[in-house]
């Protein structure tokens, strides 16, 4: 077998970004000065290099699961970029910020060793984020679901995926013995707590979260639960309930009617989907080329819409690039779960996993129209301060989770 | 260990979902994506637009036949001889699109071919104007402006062409317009209720009866069918499946060979040599791609018999271009050249290529599209044609140091004014070839006047 080098990605990363910035630097002066794209451009490429660095040092586990992250976070920047004049710069801070935030999840949960007792304390903290965005949130876009302090808001359902995940691994973690009554109290309390969690989404109108959160249940449950009977159960409530609100909510009616046609309304409803596929329309497969595109007429492009901006100026091709790393993403976190034999860690890595899968899924298959669009983020490429924050703890956490099992990882 | 298994079920599943975004954007970008990007609700197209200059449509000599220029409104296109080629470049408006070789190389001469989307990159590295590729025709303007001029007001069409490689050398159709975008604006009403149709391009959209021209085609079939030393007896009249078929004049000719015939251009002949041949006669047809589409530069209509089965009066008539027959000037002219290209039909094509400094983005390639009849009865068929040119209906068409060739028709229609048709070619002793299709709509009785434009014009192109 051919031998490829291990710092070939590295390499390729590096000569991308610095392509990257090299056009930008020529398109200088519209956003930014050529010194400003000179010292992000360089601090990112530095900040990047010492992650490398410190996850080869300390002997993290798992080398390859911050390659394609990497990659993603680079794609993510450069769009941010050349889109305005501030998010690029806001996001390279919230990138110093997440990196620590990184470092300081996976030391957390190797040095906590009574990580899989807190359950209380993640649905505390949860609770307590809910009932504060409840009572102090704003709201953005029709759903409630930000805090405000001072003008730097921060949407604390993103902390809450962790919060949920970690808390679904305590619950699942202790193993039932073949006793019906225990067995069914178990998974009435695990219930309780999704519909719980799922209700204060809902009262946010936060139904790409929702989405999330029951798709991540549904696979914990798939894999642990091994009751047919119970996801059966959780099916036809969830399809019982998103069709009664497809009736009752104007909201959902919307979401599923644009979905089906959103050509209908194309300057009204509509508007959103439509100019997102005009934008990949207008990409084609090749793309029109980095800075060619046209991100002014494609609205919330910096968050839930980054995907069809890339397709515009990279083409079809590029966009099935971006979808082939979050699928590289997908499988070495499968592969940690597969590798991990701790069953909390299992839990914990098979959670975050599903996230980074289904939050990939949800929105991507909303721009592109293949299922009805749910806001929500693309993990490590929209802009967001709460995003990418909390992506980064979780990639923290699949790290650290890795740490355990490197001697069976390839 | 169970969960494990599940695992990988769980990751099949993942890989499924990411696998179903792949294949859904693959096939909207193949099939939904061209549609869209021409949505109305995409302001994209006017900005990229107004972003890429426009490209310059030149004729072989060089002469610039429409171009863009930058004012204050944008950009505008530019047609310096007015309404010399709307039918053949057709205008390119912001309120009413595109038409012709502005609308079918719109992807060229706006940058959207591939090579120029990689020439505006550098453009745009480079800080220059962005541009279009410019389109090379093989239209001689020259030879364009003297046609126009001879066809003057009169509705019709002229198209002159290289026999042998299919490069058209003028196209002229009348009545015609101005199509500058202003312009168009304050007239187009009256442009759209106008009974002389000027929207109609009559060299390529035009469907007129051929009539004797279309002796060509069915001396063809006549040599094919071993009568080219047949004598045939022309009494002035014949009744085929009862309609009554005369020749010009009311005359008879007794007993003619089938160059005789020809050139004399007689229907009692060859309406019976259609009976004779009766349906057997009709596959020829085929090969002359008669009922088939023909790519061309610009839309061309389908040149073909109308209605359904063909009676014996139907095939007799047509067989004297008259009847179901409906064919476009352009059609005619392929037929012409056909016999002097050794029976091959050619390409017909008027772009030679587009380009930017000298960066090719389409090149044309001149070819083959079908073969009609084989060398040696062209050859028999070239020769009746000459005849008809020295001593027949046809010599009005006579050059003096060229040799000509053709086939004059005079088509009847619902109204008392026939179509004044000429269908022929030229050699020069230089070797120099044109082949040339001269319509003249509702002209009147008489074959004078296609024949001499047509002789007037092969002059100009070949001496």
């Amino acid at each position: 077998m051919k031998k490829v080098r291990k710092s070939t990605p590295l390499v390729l990363l590096a000569l991308m970004n610095i392509l990257g910035y090299s056009m930008l630097a020529m398109n200088a002066d519209t956003f930014y000065s050529k010194v400003e794209i000179g010292i992000i451009g360089f601090l990112f490429l530095c900040l990047m290099f010492i992650c490398f660095f410190l996850i080869k040092l300390l002997n993290m586990g798992d080398n390859y699961l911050f390659l394609p992250v990497a990659a993603l976070l680079s794609v993510g920047l450069l769009m941010l970029m050349r889109i305005d004049d501030t998010l690029g710069k806001k996001q390279m801070i919230w990138f110093c910020a997440s990196a620590v935030c990184y470092f300081l999840a996976y030391a957390f949960y190797r040095s906590i060793k009574v990580r899989d007792k807190l359950f209380w304390v993640y649905f505390g903290v949860s609770a307590l984020l809910f009932a504060g965005t409840l009572i102090l949130g704003t709201e953005v876009n029709g759903s409630k679901n930000w805090i405000f302090i001072g003008t730097q808001g921060f949407q604390p359902s993103e902390l809450i995926k962790l919060l949920f995940v970690l808390g679904l691994a305590c619950l699942f973690e202790k193993e039932v013995q073949n006793k019906f009554m225990a067995k069914t109290a178990k998974n009435l309390l695990i219930m309780c707590y999704v519909y719980v969690n799922l209700g204060f989404l809902v009262l946010q109108r936060e139904w790409g979260i929702a989405t999330l959160f029951f798709l991540v249940y549904m696979a914990m449950m798939f894999v642990f639960g091994s009751e047919i009977k119970i996801m059966v159960l959780n099916a036809l409530i969830v399809t019982a309930g998103g069709f009664g609100g497809y009736k009752l909510l104007y909201h959902i009616q919307t979401r599923v009617d644009m979905w089906i046609n959103p050509f209908s309304d194309a300057t009204g409803r509509g508007f959103q989907i439509v100019q997102s596929l005009i934008a990949i329309a207008s990409g084609s497969f090749a793309g029109l080329g980095f800075l060619n595109g046209s991100p002014e007429y494609i609205p919330e492009v910096q968050s839930d819409f980054i995907f069809s901006e890339i397709c515009e100026e990279f083409g079809i091709l590029g966009g099935v690039g971006v979808i082939m790393l979050f699928f590289i993403l997908a499988y070495r976190g499968f592969k940690i779960t597969l590798s991990v034999k701790d069953r909390f860690d299992k839990l914990t890595a098979l959670g975050i996993t599903a996230i980074f899968s289904f939050q990939t899924f949800i929105i991507l298959g909303g721009v592109i129209k293949l299922i009805p669009l749910t806001g929500i983020t693309l993990p490590f490429i929209s802009y967001g301060g709460s995003s990418l924050l909390t992506s980064f703890m979780a990639l923290g956490l699949l790290q650290a989770v890795s740490k355990g099992t490197e001697d069976e990882l390839v | 260990m169970k969960a494990n298994k599940k695992i990988i079920i769980l990751l099949v599943t993942v890989s499924a979902l990411f696998l179903s975004l792949i294949v859904y954007l693959t096939l909207f970008g193949l099939f939904k994506a061209p549609e869209i990007e021409k949505s109305v609700y995409n302001q994209r197209s006017f900005k990229r637009e107004e972003s890429i200059l426009r490209g310059t449509i030149y004729d072989r000599n060089g002469e610039i036949l429409a171009t863009s220029e930058v004012g204050k409104e944008g950009q505008k296109r530019v047609y310096p001889y007015g309404s010399l080629y709307t039918h053949l470049i057709g205008y390119s408006s912001r309120t009413y699109g595109k038409s012709k070789l502005e609308q079918s190389f719109d992807k060229y001469l706006s940058g959207k071919d591939d090579v120029s989307t990689a020439l505006t990159v550098v453009d745009a590295v480079s800080g220059k104007q962005k541009t279009g590729m410019d389109l090379y025709l093989t239209v001689d303007h020259k030879l364009q402006k003297y046609a126009s001029d001879l066809l003057g007001n009169k509705n019709g069409a002229i198209i002159v062409m290289d026999p042998d490689t299919g490069a058209i050398r003028a196209m002229v159709s009348n009545p015609t317009f101005n199509p500058d975008a202003d312009w168009l604006s304050k007239n187009w009403t009256s442009l759209t209720e106008s009974n002389d149709s000027p929207f109609v391009a009559r060299a390529t959209s035009g469907l007129y009866a051929p009539g004797s021209t279309w002796k060509i085609v069915t001396a063809c079939a006549a040599i094919e069918a071993g009568m080219e030393n047949e004598k045939f007896k022309d009494e002035g009249k014949v009744i085929i499946g009862g309609k009554e078929y005369t020749n010009s004049k009311k005359r008879a000719y007794g007993k003619i060979t089938l160059d005789q015939a020809f050139l004399h251009s007689s229907n009692v002949v060859f309406a019976s040599i259609g009976d004779k041949l009766g349906q057997n006669g009709m596959k020829i047809y085929d090969r002359f791609l008669l009922g088939q589409k023909i790519n061309f530069d610009i839309p061309v209509t389908v040149s073909g018999l109308s209605g359904g089965s063909m009676s014996e009066t139907d095939i007799a008539s047509t067989a004297i271009g008259q009847g179901k027959l409906g064919v476009t000037p352009l059609y005619m002219l392929l037929v012409a050249a056909s016999i002097e290209n050794g029976g091959k039909i050619m390409q017909p094509y008027v772009v030679g290529e587009a380009s930017r400094n000298n960066i090719t983005g389409y090149k044309c390639q001149p070819g083959t599209i079908a073969t009609a009849v084989d060398a040696a009865t062209a050859k028999k068929v070239k020769d009746m044609m000459k005849l008809c040119v020295q001593k027949g209906t046809g010599t009005s068409a006579r050059v003096s140091g060229l040799d000509v060739y053709g086939k004059t028709g005079t088509a009847q229609n619902e109204t008392d004014k026939s179509h004044d048709w000429f269908a022929g070619f030229a050699e020069a002793p230089d070797g120099n070839k044109a082949a040339i299709c001269v319509m003249l709509e509702y002209n009147g009785q008489g074959s004078s006047s296609s024949a001499s434009i047509a002789g007037k014009v092969l002059s100009h192109c070949l001496k």
